[in-house]
């Protein structure tokens, strides 16, 4: 079981870009030299900005719901895991349904791999490497009731798309958490949709 | 004599770099430790706690190290891929000698008697001075305090120097003359109690990772960060303030900033009076600096100037932090004065979140500068030209004060002689000139020249192929020792394996090379780092980096020990200047003017376009060990040149173009990387790589005249739109490697996205 | 077909299961001639089997009533149904070799899991092929006639040869279990002993769903190989206690296939299906992200997947009429989160708006170089 006052808290703003966070993902002793975090540039050409991504963990997981061989679970402590190797075959519907992007289907393997909080280090009492490792804590796992003290933003974990609403066990960092986040593709493009 | 003996392919081919890219027997191996050592990164001055994993004497990877208070487990990517340097395919096993077919393995025992008699043919026929020492600061204090023993007792040559003259002697020598000490004036625990934190010159979020928390949990607490950088870094793009300078400007900017903390009356006077001496001539210096002054000279609008001056001015606590942007320049000392200057004036020093530090750049910068293997320095940051303090280690010792040779030349300067003819032989031990030095043409030129040249390393670094006789050495994981921070804390190395075959820690090898000159008396008693240990605490007592309190056991039980720490009951001493209290002789910090200069080297018509250098976040200096590592170099395989778009579009560049760079040292070919995150009349090539791909092949030699540092940060090129088929072979095979390191994993997912 | 639609989601499993009981009750009364053929000391075994055979086709039904699944299963029997099966056929075959037989993407996931899984897999399937068909009475041997070093063997209640009872073919015969019990325990073992070294099972296993059908069949296993170790070398001692044993074992196992792990075995085959519906979605071509541009979903599985969200009223995730969550790439996905989140603290700057692309030397009041 993971601890549940412990937290998951992730500002993108204080992402440095080093890739720390894809290195020790492989290194943790679930994932074994497969990283299943993401670091992605947002868009290198305008500012050195980069966004990193671990699994949101969804009280209602979208991947699950799109898994035909129902190889996606959700633990009672609110980690969403892999996809059950015995049962994944593959598909990608998880891959292409999560609403962050988050989970990675390894080909050759027909597997779909993705964050599960590091399960064999924050089952035992760790942080998750990612977490642990990250050097300007843009991923920050702590007590929840310390994060008021640390940060100036405070947690959200309600996002909406469109009219769907996904609410998610890590949080994201922002100033207002009672709005939820929306997450509007307008904002990506150069003169909105 | 020192030419390569083979081409640069077949060298490759066998002594890499080759990637390593998994722990030994693969990822699915059974990960469970023998044991696990607590010991700290190699890479960089912060000098991060890691736990090492041992398994049949061999690192098979790393846990955090989260009780340990630096860092806390948080580590960049050098550090989490630290472990891959062992158990390496290039590694050296076996002493070598070069020969007209390569490399060749030898017999350790003819490769000493070589050693030593080629070292007395040259000494014999061209002096003492001819054979130079040229060592590093990623060794541990105690080899450093050992080279410099093992340099002027072993070999008597006054000719030794070391890398750190690359790094931070600027800021060394700015502190020295400002507040008769050399050392970060805080810990970085103070850094998170500032309103206003100003970074000038240091790309902190890639040289530095794990700073970058300590920054953003003060501006949780509502600091304002400023930022002063031509490039935007990933720290100055959430900055309260950007002040994208000129290169080689910054003293105008302190000036300017100086010039109107007095004009609008911010200056800390009570502290001024009590604890500073100097500043009615520093103010008189920056009479003229004025806001349109200052914009004038460093290209900054007059609004962001007075703005940076009014949130510095006001502020009740602040630290400053600075690095290699300011330092690498011929006014390197100058630049760091002038952002004492303003420490000073605001009287923000010495107490509870006023703090002020460069942030050291190299492993050991810190511990390493301060004990003896810089060209003008005894142990305990002493003077090799004052007389008390040459007494004091003579008796230390036990040599007499004819045995003990005088101010030596510094690196760059070893390197000309060395061109020049004057040195005949080197003992190169963990440098990579070749990479680091400015004018890497010629660097070559110069090792090409040597009559011998013994090399002390642990893979065959591109120095290291010029070598007559190659000496493996150990890793950092394969021997103990202390280190002392960017913090000014000293801290324990911690031996987690064996070295492989004939390899064996540098202090041994010292020890017995000084052993066959016949200068043993010196050096019999060191039989462990301890012992070397040992005698570094009594020659560093009474001096300003003063050890004498600190043990092994000390540093062990708390988590390492802030110098000067004069007694064992002594808890160390974090932060300095406590009370206005400095260390010249009348207790007083001095401001010291320091009058705008231009660069050595400025733009003009031929060569329009300023260059700076500088690194990134996956390589480490010379990259002899980050260019070896899998992970590493597929993150940033080769270098690049990074231009505006609207400077890019004026030479016809697009995204991955070649394009030729030149100076008045050489050219290059290199892919533009189009970013609007750098000035429009700027461009920039991180420096790891060697030969064509080498940055350093642009650079100048000249020199800072008190820290004599090179002007790595500011040159003036041209550059000229070319073919991709101009792109020089070693660029071509980088990239083969990082794409075979990639596709080598080969249930990697089909990543259309 | 009409009918089978306006069942409620429970009654379709439920029906489908009873057809497959039936089928197979049929199956077992033809081939045991009415059940002359049938061994009673196998009843036992015979009402498991039924038993699983309900509860897998009930789950199975209902597994692939779930959208997602109906999705892949839909699209497989139309390729099955249309005229393209005669060119999917070879290549399922030949995917069937890799997947289901090699099982080869088990071995680029582990090397040890592929050895442990093989010797697993094939134990089972071995054990289970000799021991099916003996108890429902599809295959007998007898003493042939009078004759005690004969034996005779019968299928579907005609005789198929006879061989002599110290022949190989003998030997062969009474041993193929010994040598699938023997398999499957060093599958198993080295199936605990990989899962132990590895920290990710460690934290993630649960008894009942991942070590409880590993016990099962090692006590499947060991029960079956100490009857014949009972038989030869301890003169039948305990022999009754031990098949008591080995028939609850393996109950036990035939009653827990429907809801454990075991089940992915008539999962698998999916894998297939799936293969060739990716190949045909690239056939037809991969569309382009809306926020990146880039391709990226291919364009059957874009619609499949559309449909989808819609039957799990996730189709309000429209970002305008034109422009669904699923149009955007999982990368761009990715950065519009830190977009919406950067949104919310403050807008973009550019301190270089005013700065000249060449730089003019640099005054020089104080020159050095002069």
């Amino acid at each position: 079981m993971v601890p549940q006052d412990y937290g998951f808290f992730i500002d993108p703003q204080r992402c440095i870009g080093c890739r720390s966070c894809v290195g020790a993902c492989a290194e943790c002793g679930t994932h074994r030299g497969r990283s299943m975090i993401h670091l992605d540039e947002m868009d290198r050409f305008d500012s050195p900005q980069t966004v990193p991504t671990v699994c949101m963990h969804c009280e209602d997981p979208i991947c699950a719901q799109v898994c035909p061989s129902d190889a996606i679970k959700r633990s009672e402590d609110g980690v969403v895991h892999a996809a059950q190797k015995p049962r994944c075959i593959g598909c990608q519907n998880c891959e292409l349904s999560c609403p962050f992007g988050v989970p990675i289907v390894f080909s050759g393997l027909e597997q779909m791999l993705k964050c599960d909080l590091c399960y064999d280090r924050t089952s035992v009492g760790h942080k998750p490497m990612c977490a642990t490792v990250c050097p300007s804590q843009a991923l920050l796992f702590v007590r929840k009731d310390e994060v008021a003290n640390m940060r100036h933003n405070k947690p959200l974990r309600d996002f909406l798309i469109g009219s769907v609403r996904v609410k998610t066990k890590n949080a994201i960092m922002v100033p207002d958490p009672d709005t939820p986040l929306h997450l509007d593709a307008a904002l990506l493009i150069d003169g909105g949709l | 004599m020192s030419t390569l003996p083979l081409s640069q392919d077949q060298l490759r081919a066998q002594f890499g770099p080759h990637l390593n890219l998994a722990p030994p027997g693969g990822w699915l191996s059974d990960p469970t430790p023998d044991k696990v050592v607590e010991t700290h990164c190699c890479f960089c001055g912060q000098q991060c706690g890691i736990k090492l994993k041992v398994k049949d004497n061999k690192v098979i990877g790393f846990d955090p190290w989260e009780e340990f208070p630096f860092n806390q487990g948080k580590l960049c990517p050098k550090g989490v891929k630290r472990y891959l340097q062992g158990n390496h395919p290039d590694r050296l096993t076996k002493a070598m000698k070069r020969t007209e077919h390569g490399f060749e393995p030898m017999d350790w025992n003819e490769a000493m008697d070589r050693t030593v008699s080629e070292i007395q043919r040259i000494q014999k026929e061209h002096g003492k001075d001819a054979f130079a020492v040229l060592s590093g600061v990623s060794l541990t204090n105690e080899k450093s305090y050992l080279a410099g023993k093992f340099a002027r007792l072993g070999l008597q040559t006054k000719n030794l120097d070391y890398n750190g003259r690359l790094c931070m002697v600027s800021a060394g020598a700015g502190n020295k003359k400002a507040f008769g000490v050399d050392r970060a004036a805080n810990s970085w625990a103070d850094i998170e109690l500032a309103e206003v934190i100003w970074v000038a010159g240091s790309n902190v979020a890639e040289c530095s990772p794990i700073t970058t928390d300590y920054i953003w949990r003060a501006r949780d607490r509502g600091a304002l960060l400023i930022v002063v950088d031509p490039r935007i870094t990933p720290l100055a793009r959430t900055a309260d303030l950007v002040l994208p300078l000129k290169p080689g400007t910054d003293t105008a900017l302190t000036n300017g900033i100086l010039h109107l903390l007095n004009k609008w009356k911010l200056i800390d006077w009570d502290f001024v009076n009590a604890h500073t001496s100097g500043f009615e001539q520093a103010v008189e210096a920056v009479k003229d600096c004025t806001p349109e002054w200052t914009s004038q000279v460093t290209g900054l609008p007059v609004e962001a100037i007075e703005k940076a001056a009014r949130i510095w001015g006001e502020a009740r606590t602040s630290f400053l932090l600075h690095a290699r942007g300011i330092e690498h320049q011929s006014k390197g000392v100058e630049n760091v004065l002038g952002c004492i200057n303003m420490v000073l004036a605001t009287g923000r020093i010495g107490r509870p979140g006023c703090g002020y530090g460069t942030i050291t750049g190299q492993g050991n910068g810190q511990g390493g500068r301060e004990h003896g293997h810089k060209c003008d320095q005894l142990p305990g940051n002493r003077d090799i030209s004052n007389p008390e303090h040459r007494k004091y280690i003579c008796s230390v010792w036990g040599c007499t004060d004819d045995e003990l040779p005088g101010v030596g030349q510094s690196a760059q300067e070893i390197m000309n002689a060395i061109h020049a003819g004057e040195i005949k032989g080197l003992l190169l031990l963990c440098f990579n000139p070749l990479v680091s030095l400015p004018d890497s043409q010629f660097t070559r030129e110069a090792l090409s020249k040597l009559e011998f040249f013994v090399c002390l390393d642990f893979f065959l670094s591109e120095s290291a192929q010029h070598a007559d006789i190659v000496l493996p050495s150990a890793l950092h994981e394969e021997d103990e020792g202390t280190t002392t921070s960017a913090e000014g804390r000293v801290i324990k190395i911690n031996k987690a394996v064996d070295c492989p075959g004939d390899a064996r820690p540098d202090w041994q090898i010292m020890v017995e090379l000084a052993r066959r000159l016949g200068r043993g008396k010196y050096f019999d008693h060191f039989t462990s780092p301890e012992a070397i240990f040992n005698e570094l605490r009594v020659a560093s007592k009474g001096g300003t980096a003063d050890y004498a309190g600190i043990t092994y056991e000390k540093i062990v039980k708390n988590m390492g020990v802030f110098w000067p720490c004069p007694t064992e009951d002594h808890p160390g001493t974090p932060r300095l200047f406590e009370g206005g209290q400095f260390f010249h002789p009348d207790g007083k910090a001095k401001f010291i003017p320091t009058p705008w200069r231009p660069p050595m080297e400025v733009v003009d018509d031929e060569y329009p376009i300023w260059l700076t250098s500088g690194r990134v976040v996956f390589h480490y200096l010379s990259g002899t060990q980050t260019r070896r590592i899998g992970f590493l170099v597929e993150q940033c395989p080769h270098p690049y040149l990074e231009i505006h778009p609207r400077l890019a579009e004026k030479y016809g560049l697009a995204e991955g173009d070649a394009v030729e760079i030149t100076s008045r040292r050489g050219s290059m070919v290199l892919p533009a990387k189009v970013v609007k995150t750098i000035r429009p009349d700027t461009v920039f090539i991180p420096y790891h790589w060697a030969g064509a791909l080498s940055a350093n092949r642009l650079t100048a030699r000249h020199l800072d005249p008190v820290s004599k540092i090179p002007e790595f940060k500011v040159s003036a090129v041209r550059l000229k739109k070319t073919t991709k088929d101009q792109f020089s072979p070693e660029l071509a095979e980088l990239q083969r490697m990082a794409f075979e390191a990639r596709s080598n994993q080969t249930d990697m997912p089909e990543r259309v996205f | 077909m009409s009918l089978l639609a306006e069942l409620d989601l429970e009654a379709r499993p439920l029906l489908g299961a009873a057809l497959a009981t039936l089928a197979l009750g049929v199956a077992v009364a033809l081939g045991s001639r009415g059940g002359r053929w049938l061994d009673p000391a196998l009843l036992g075994y015979l009402l498991a089997t039924l038993f699983a055979c309900f509860g897998v086709a009930y789950r199975y039904v209902s597994w692939i009533e779930r959208p997602a699944t109906r999705m892949y299963f839909r699209h497989t029997l139309r390729t099955l149904l249309s005229p393209r099966v005669f060119r999917a056929l070879p290549k399922m075959a030949l995917l069937a070799l890799d997947q289901i037989l090699l099982q080869r993407f088990i071995e680029k996931r582990s090397i040890k899991r592929w050895g442990a899984h093989a010797l697993l897999a094939w134990g089972c399937l071995l054990g289970f092929a000799v021991t099916i068909p003996l108890v429902f009475g599809w295959v007998r041997f007898t003493s042939e006639g009078l004759d005690a070093t004969r034996y005779q063997a019968w299928v579907l209640g005609f005789p198929a040869g006879s061989f002599p009872l110290d022949s190989f073919i003998a030997f062969c015969s009474f041993h193929i279990l010994d040598l699938a019990a023997a398999m499957v325990i060093a599958g198993c073992v080295l199936s605990l002993i990989r899962r132990k070294q590895d920290e990710g099972d460690t934290a993630t296993q649960r008894f009942d769903l991942d070590l409880l059908p590993l016990v099962l069949l090692i006590a499947v296993s060991m029960t079956g190989l100490m009857l014949t170790a009972s038989e030869k070398w301890l003169q039948g001692r305990n022999f009754a206690t031990l098949a008591f044993l080995h028939e609850l074992t393996v109950i036990l196992l035939l009653l827990g296939l429907p809801f454990g792990k075991l089940f992915h075995v008539v999962q698998r085959p999916a894998q297939l299906g799936v293969t060739i519906y990716k190949a045909e979605g690239e056939a037809e071509g991969r569309l382009a992200c809306k926020g990146c541009g880039a391709p990226f979903i291919r364009a059957n599985q874009r619609r499949d997947l559309g449909e989808l969200w819609k039957v799990l009223e996730l189709d309000g995730a429209r970002h305008s009429a034109s422009v669904h969550h699923l149009d955007l790439c999982p990368r761009c996905k990715r950065r519009l989160v830190a977009k919406a989140q950067g949104d919310r603290l403050h807008g973009a700057f550019d301190p270089f708006a005013t700065i000249p692309v060449h730089a003019e030397p640099i005054p020089d009041p104080t020159s050095l170089k002069a």
